[in-house]
């Protein structure tokens, strides 16, 4: 495993080890002493950005790297931008978070940075079907891939409706539900091209092109359930799971930028 | 010939997607049977090639196609 990896992959290993055992011993003399609040948020902010700034540097350099008039470009380009958009907001939250020493508003300015970005992960998600599809390799039919988005969409539906109808009815305020129901909701939405995704690059198992979507499918997957966690965590009060909501993006950035990585390193090495 | 083929992408797309991606292109050319003349193998390579270029670029397409090349020229001059 080349450093960067490495380093990637001992962040995430770490973030398990600091974060996990808090939502279960949270008064533990450890946390009181050595891992305060501030240097958990400092640790945690310290990884997302590392994950989002190495996913929107390899996302972009993977586009640059493909030649021009290559129908999977636009979509890494799109791709660098989601996970650039993303850096930017958490800039915004870890700026509040370790600068200003309180948490962000809801919304804040890092909010937009954030729906951006998904709009763009969207966007992207849509071009790499497009892309893949076009390849002519035997990745599935047009018609099963739309059943399957069908079908998604309606389990979605449910799900989301059944997890975030108590967020909706909470008491805090309209803006706050309002972002913490628009996350998990724009996170269905992405993940409906994105279990497409799965289904076209299962396909690869074995293959180098695998290990690339393995690590930006589990990424959507964790943020998927971090911001769901946050949602419950902020607007019913699930304060204990707090930490397991900053596992949950950590790994999931690291993810999105390992993945990346990897995609790069196959279109170079 | 095609499992030099299927040996040379596996490592990329795959094993399954490999072989499902020759032996597809293949059908779809009419070529048959596992020995291909250097034609046969000139048209394979180059129908499986623009797949290939979205997902790995055109840079590292040309790479592989050419070891695959030379795999097959090494394996006809030992006959």
């Amino acid at each position: 495993m080349r450093r960067i990896d490495r380093l990637l992959v001992a962040l995430a290993a770490l973030a398990y080890a600091v974060f996990l055992p808090k939502v279960f011993w949270p008064e533990a003399g450890l946390y009181a002493h050595l891992l305060g609040e501030l240097v958990l948020n400092a640790f945690g902010a310290s990884a997302k950005l590392l994950g989002l700034l190495a996913g929107a540097v390899y996302a972009t350099r993977s586009a640059l790297h493909l030649e021009r008039g290559n129908p999977a470009r636009l979509a890494w380009f799109f791709l660098g931008g989601w996970l650039g958009c993303f850096f930017a907001g958490q800039v915004v939250l870890s700026t509040y978070a370790l600068a200003l020493g309180r948490s962000a508003p809801l919304p804040s300015v890092g909010d937009a940075f954030f729906l951006l970005g998904y709009a763009m992960a969207i966007v992207a998600a849509v071009l790499f079907i497009r892309a893949y599809v076009s390849s002519g390799f035997p990745i599935g039919t047009v018609r099963g891939h739309a059943a399957s988005a069908a079908l998604a969409a309606a389990l979605f539906a449910a799900a989301g409706y059944a997890l975030l109808a108590p967020v909706a009815r909470s008491e805090t305020p309209f803006a706050e539900r309002a972002i913490n129901v628009a996350y998990p909701v724009l996170d269905f939405v992405t993940l409906i091209p994105s279990l497409i995704m799965i289904r076209i690059t299962l396909h690869f198992r074995g293959g180098r092109v695998w290990t690339v979507w393995a690590g930006l499918l589990v990424s959507l997957v964790f943020m998927a359930a971090g911001d769901i966690l946050f949602a419950y965590v902020t607007s019913i009060g699930l304060k204990p799971l707090e930490p397991l909501v900053d596992l949950l993006f950590v790994v999931g950035y690291l993810c999105a930028g390992w993945g990346t990585i990897q995609q790069l390193r196959l279109e170079t090495t | 010939m095609l499992e030099i083929i299927v040996r040379g992408l596996a490592p990329y797309v795959g094993g399954n997607m490999a072989r499902a991606a020759v032996e597809g292109h293949a059908h779809k050319l009419g070529l048959r049977g596992s020995e291909l003349d250097p034609s046969g193998v000139d048209a394979l390579l180059d129908t499986l090639s623009p797949g290939l270029h979205v997902f790995i670029g055109r840079e590292k397409t040309v790479q592989i196609v050419a070891e695959i090349r030379a795999t097959i020229a090494a394996a006809r001059g030992r006959r």
